[in-house]
C-alpha cells in the first residue's frame, strides 16, 4: 500500500467516527430517542472515541455523551462505574476551549441527577479543576463550569460546604459582575444552591460584599437573572436575623416591591418569598418592611395573583400579623382580610394556600377583640367551621382552620358573628362560644334581649351535653343569667 | 427656877401669908399636878405634833418642788423628743403624699409614653395609611413606565425575532413565477412575512458578533474586540497571496482611538490652566497680608502709633468736660450759639 492510500483510509476512518458522533449528539439533544439509544448501548461506543486521538472527534464525542447522561439517571450510574470521570477531569486543563465546554457538560450531567452521583463527580477531582476552569478568560467556558458547581452544590450541605472549600465563592463573586448576561445568570444561581443550605454558608456568600452588588442588579432588564437574585437574597435572609438584617441593610425594600408586578411569574414568586422570609424573624424587621410600604404591595399582589404564586405573600402577612399588635392593625387597615377570606372561599384553590390563609387569619384575628372583630367581619368563622367540618379537607389543613377558628373565638365579642357558629359546631369549638356568650352577656342586656330574640337561647338549651363537661357548666351559668 | 438671893428677900420681906393658905395651896397644886401634867403633856404632843407635821408639810413641799421641778425638766426633754418625732412623721406623710403624686404621674406618663403610646400608635397607623397609598400611587406609576418598556421589549425581541428567522429561511420569498407561502393569491396583500422575506439582508460576521456584543448591558463601543464564535472555514482552496486574516483585519478596523498625550491635550491648554489657577487663587486665599517668616519677627514688627497722634485733628484740650464742649468764655457775644434752619415758607425756625 502506497502512503497516498494509506492516508485515504485513514480519512475515511476519520470521517466515519466524525459522522458517527455528530449524529449521536444531535439524536441525543432530543429526549424521545433515548430508549432507543440505550438499547442499542450507544454509551460503550461513545467512550473509547472520548479518548480519541483527534481532538474534533473527542470533543463532539464528550458533548454526545453529556447529552445522552444529561437525560437519564441509568446511563449517569454507568459512566460513574465506568471509571471514565477521573480521566475526563484530569485532561481537563489541558484541552482547548471547546474540548473544555464538553467536559463540563458531561461533569453536569451527571451531578444533577443526585446526591451520590454528585458525590462521586467531587470525589474525582473535579472541583480542582474547575477552578482551572474559572481562571480562564472566554465566558463560555467559566459559564459551563459554573454550571457543574452549580449543580454539585444543589444535593446537600456537604456537597455544597466542599464547593465553598475548593474557593470558588470569591470566583463567583467575580463572575456576578462580569458583563455578560448568561455567565452572571449561572453565577447568581450558583450562589443561591449555595447559600440554600446552612447559616454559615450563607454567612460566607454573604460576607464578601455579595449583597451588595446583588442589590444593584435588582433592577436589571433581564427576568432569568432577577429570578436568581431574588431567590439568592431570599436564601440568604432566611436563616438568621444577623443575615436578614444585612440583606435589609442594602435597601433592597422598596425597589423590590416593583418587582412584585413584574410580568414574569417566577420572579414574582420569588419577591415574595424574599419578603415571607425576612418578616418571619423579628419583629422589628417586620415593622422595617412595613415602612416601607410591604402592605399594598402585597394585598395587591394576592388580588391580581392565582393559583400558588399567592402562598409567600400570604405567609408574609401571617408572619408580620404574628409579631406585634400593631402591625396586626395595620394588616387589617390596608384591607387584606377580604383579599385572605376571598383565596380562603375560593374552592378551586391548592388545600396548602387555604390552610396558609387560614392560619393568617387566625394570627391576625387572635390579638385582640377589635382584630377577632375585623377579622369575623367578613363571614370568615362559619367558613373556617366548614372547612373544620368537612370530610375532604385534609389533615393539616383541618388542624389549621381548628386552631385559627380557637385563636379568633377566644376574643371574639361580637355576639352577632358568633351566631352562626351555634348551630352545627363540634364540641370543642361549641364550648368556646359558649364561653364567649357567657363573658357578654352577663354586663350587657340589650345583648341578652336579642340574645333571647334570636333564638340563640333556644339553641343552647337544645344543646346536648355530656355530663360534667365544661360546656355544661358554662350552659348552666348561661342559664342562671337568663333567669 | 432660879433661885437667888433677891427671890428669898422679896419673899421673906412680904407680909407673912398664913402657912395655912400656903398649905392649901400647894395641897391644891398637888392634886392639880397630874392635871397640870397631863395637860401639859397634851399641850406638848399636840404641839410636838405640830411642829412634826409642820416639818413634814415643808419636807413634803420641798419634795413636790423639787419632784415638779425635775417632771418638768425631764418631760419637757422627752417632749423635745417627742415633738420632733411626731414632726418627724408629719413631714415624712406629707412628702411621701407628694412623692405618691409625684410617682403617679410618672408612672402615668412613662407608661402612656413609651411602655404604650396610644396617640403614637394612632398617629403610626396614620401616617401608614397614607403612606401606603403614596406607595401604591408610586409602584403603579414605575410600573406603569415599565410595563410600557416591558411591553416594548417583549414586542421588540419578537419583532427580532421574526427577522432572524426571515434572515434564516429568505428563500421562501415569493418570485415572479412562483408565489411564496406568505403571498397566497387568495389573499388581498401579502403577508407580514413576506415583507421580512424581501427586507431580509446576509449578515456578517461583524453584524453577528455586534448583536451578541449587544444583548450584554454595556455600549459596544467600549468593548475590546472578541473573537467571535465562528465554525472554521471550509478549507477548499486557499485564496492566493499573502492576504491578512479576517480577523486580523476586523480588529485592526474595530481597534478604539487611542490618542497620544499630544494630541490628546487641547491648544490652549497651558492659558486654560493659567485661568483655572487664578480661579483657584481667588476662591481660596482669604488673607491678603504676606506671610513673614518667624525668624525676624520682632524686627518685622509694624509700629502701630495712638490714634491720638496720628489723627489729623489731634487730641481735644485737657479740662473739657465733655466731648462737644464748647468754651463760650472766648466768645464775642454772651449768647450761645443758636442753630436755625429754613422751612417751607421762606421763615427760619428756632
Amino acid at each position: 500500500m502506497t502512503q497516498r492510500q494509506l492516508l485515504q483510509v485513514l480519512e475515511e476512518y476519520l470521517k466515519g467516527r466524525m459522522h458517527f458522533v455528530q449524529t449521536m449528539s444531535e439524536l441525543a439533544s432530543r429526549g424521545q430517542n433515548m430508549k432507543m439509544l440505550k438499547n442499542a448501548n450507544v454509551m460503550a461506543l461513545l467512550q473509547p472515541l472520548m479518548l480519541d486521538v483527534d481532538p474534533s472527534v473527542q470533543q463532539i464525542a464528550t458533548q454526545a455523551l453529556g447529552r445522552l447522561v444529561g437525560h437519564s439517571e441509568e446511563m449517569a450510574k454507568e459512566l460513574v462505574q465506568g471509571e471514565v470521570l477521573p480521566q475526563i477531569v484530569n485532561s481537563l486543563p489541558k484541552h482547548n476551549n471547546y474540548y473544555k465546554k464538553a467536559a463540563t457538560l458531561v461533569l453536569r450531567s451527571v451531578a444533577k441527577h443526585s446526591a451520590t452521583l454528585a458525590k462521586a463527580v467531587v470525589d474525582c477531582g473535579t472541583l480542582d479543576s474547575l477552578m482551572i476552569c474559572l481562571d480562564e478568560f472566554d465566558p463560555g467556558v467559566k459559564e459551563s463550569a459554573i454550571w457543574v458547581l452549580c449543580h454539585v452544590a444543589r444535593h446537600n450541605e456537604d456537597l455544597a460546604q466542599a464547593v465553598v472549600d475548593a474557593g470558588a465563592v470569591p470566583f463567583l463573586v467575580l463572575s456576578m459582575q462580569e458583563p455578560e448576561i448568561a455567565l452572571r445568570r449561572v453565577a447568581v444561581s450558583a450562589l443561591s444552591d449555595i447559600s440554600k443550605h446552612s447559616m454559615e454558608l450563607a454567612h460566607i456568600v454573604a460576607e464578601t460584599g455579595t449583597i451588595a452588588i446583588l442589590a444593584q442588579m435588582i433592577l436589571n432588564p433581564d427576568t432569568k437573572l432577577k429570578r436568581q437574585v431574588f431567590s439568592v437574597l431570599s436564601q440568604i435572609g432566611k436563616h438568621s436575623v444577623d443575615l436578614a438584617e444585612l440583606v435589609v441593610e442594602a435597601e433592597v425594600f422598596p425597589t423590590v416591591f416593583i418587582c412584585l408586578q413584574d410580568p414574569d411569574e417566577v420572579v414574582r414568586k420569588n419577591v415574595a418569598i424574599l419578603v415571607c422570609e425576612i418578616a418571619k424573624h423579628t419583629s422589628e424587621l417586620s415593622q422595617l418592611i412595613v415602612n416601607a410600604g410591604a402592605l399594598p404591595a402585597l394585598v395587591d399582589f394576592i388580588g391580581e395573583n392565582e393559583g400558588s404564586v399567592r402562598l409567600p405573600a400570604v405567609m408574609a402577612l401571617g408572619y408580620i400579623a404574628a409579631h406585634a399588635e400593631t402591625l396586626a392593625t395595620a394588616v387589617i387597615m390596608s384591607l387584606g382580610i377580604p383579599q385572605l377570606t376571598q383565596v380562603l372561599s375560593n374552592e378551586a384553590e391548592e388545600n396548602y394556600v387555604r390552610a396558609a390563609t387560614a392560619w393568617s387569619l387566625g394570627q391576625i384575628g387572635g390579638h385582640s377583640s377589635e382584630h377577632a372583630v375585623a377579622v369575623a367581619g367578613e363571614n370568615v368563622l362559619p367558613k373556617l367551621l366548614q372547612i373544620y367540618t368537612s370530610p375532604d379537607s385534609s389533615d393539616d389543613f383541618q388542624n389549621k382552620a381548628k386552631n385559627a377558628l380557637k385563636n379568633i373565638l377566644q376574643k371574639c365579642v361580637h355576639l352577632p358573628a358568633l351566631e352562626p357558629l351555634l348551630r352545627d359546631s363540634p364540641q370543642n369549638i361549641l364550648k368556646h362560644v359558649v364561653i364567649q356568650y357567657s363573658k357578654v352577656l352577663p354586663h350587657d342586656s340589650m345583648a341578652r334581649r336579642t340574645f333571647v330574640k334570636s333564638g340563640a337561647l333556644q339553641r343552647i338549651q337544645e344543646i346536648k351535653t355530656a355530663p360534667g363537661s365544661e360546656l355544661l357548666e358554662t350552659h348552666k351559668h348561661d342559664q342562671e343569667l337568663l333567669s | 427656877m432660879g433661885h437667888n438671893m433677891a427671890d428669898v428677900v422679896r419673899l421673906r420681906s412680904r407680909p407673912c401669908v398664913s402657912g395655912q393658905k400656903y398649905i392649901e395651896r400647894r395641897r391644891q397644886e398637888e392634886q392639880d399636878r397630874r392635871k397640870d401634867i397631863l395637860a401639859a403633856i397634851t399641850i406638848q404632843t399636840w404641839l410636838r405634833g405640830l411642829r412634826v407635821r409642820a416639818y413634814m408639810r415643808y419636807l413634803h413641799d420641798a419634795a413636790t418642788t423639787i419632784q415638779r421641778h425635775w417632771r418638768g425638766f425631764f418631760q419637757r426633754k422627752s417632749f423635745h423628743v417627742l415633738l420632733r418625732n411626731a414632726l418627724h412623721t408629719r413631714n415624712m406623710e406629707f412628702y411621701n403624699c407628694k412623692a405618691f403624686n409625684i410617682q403617679k404621674i410618672w408612672r402615668g406618663y412613662y407608661v402612656r409614653k413609651y411602655v404604650h403610646n396610644y396617640y403614637a400608635r394612632k398617629i403610626y397607623l396614620e401616617t401608614l395609611m397614607v403612606a401606603n397609598q403614596i406607595t401604591r400611587i408610586q409602584l403603579k406609576e414605575i410600573v406603569g413606565s415599565k410595563a410600557c418598556e416591558w411591553d416594548r421589549r417583549f414586542r421588540e425581541s419578537d419583532e427580532q425575532r421574526m427577522d432572524r428567522l426571515a434572515c434564516r429561511t429568505h428563500y421562501l420569498v415569493s418570485t415572479r413565477q412562483i408565489p411564496g407561502i406568505y403571498n397566497s393569491p387568495f389573499l388581498k396583500e401579502p403577508m407580514d412575512m413576506e415583507r421580512r422575506l424581501i427586507e431580509a439582508r446576509p449578515r456578517i460576521n461583524a453584524e453577528r458578533f455586534l448583536i451578541s456584543a449587544r444583548n450584554s448591558t454595556r455600549d459596544w463601543t467600549e468593548m475590546s474586540y472578541q473573537k467571535p464564535c465562528s465554525i472554521p472555514h471550509i478549507r477548499a482552496k486557499k485564496p492566493q497571496g499573502p492576504f491578512l486574516e479576517q480577523s486580523q483585519i476586523w480588529r485592526h478596523r474595530l481597534k478604539p482611538l487611542e490618542p497620544t498625550l499630544r494630541v490628546a491635550t487641547s491648544f490652549t491648554s497651558a492659558e486654560e490652566a493659567a485661568l483655572e489657577q487664578k480661579r483657584e487663587e481667588w476662591r481660596t486665599r482669604v488673607i491678603d497680608d504676606a506671610f513673614l517668616p518667624f525668624a525676624n519677627h520682632r524686627k518685622n514688627k509694624k509700629y502701630e502709633p495712638l490714634l491720638q497722634t496720628s489723627c489729623a485733628f489731634g487730641s481735644i484740650d485737657y479740662g473739657t468736660h465733655h466731648f462737644r464742649d464748647t468754651d463760650t468764655t472766648k466768645n464775642i457775644s454772651k449768647k450761645a450759639l443758636a442753630y436755625t434752619w429754613k422751612l417751607e415758607d421762606g421763615r427760619r425756625s428756632k
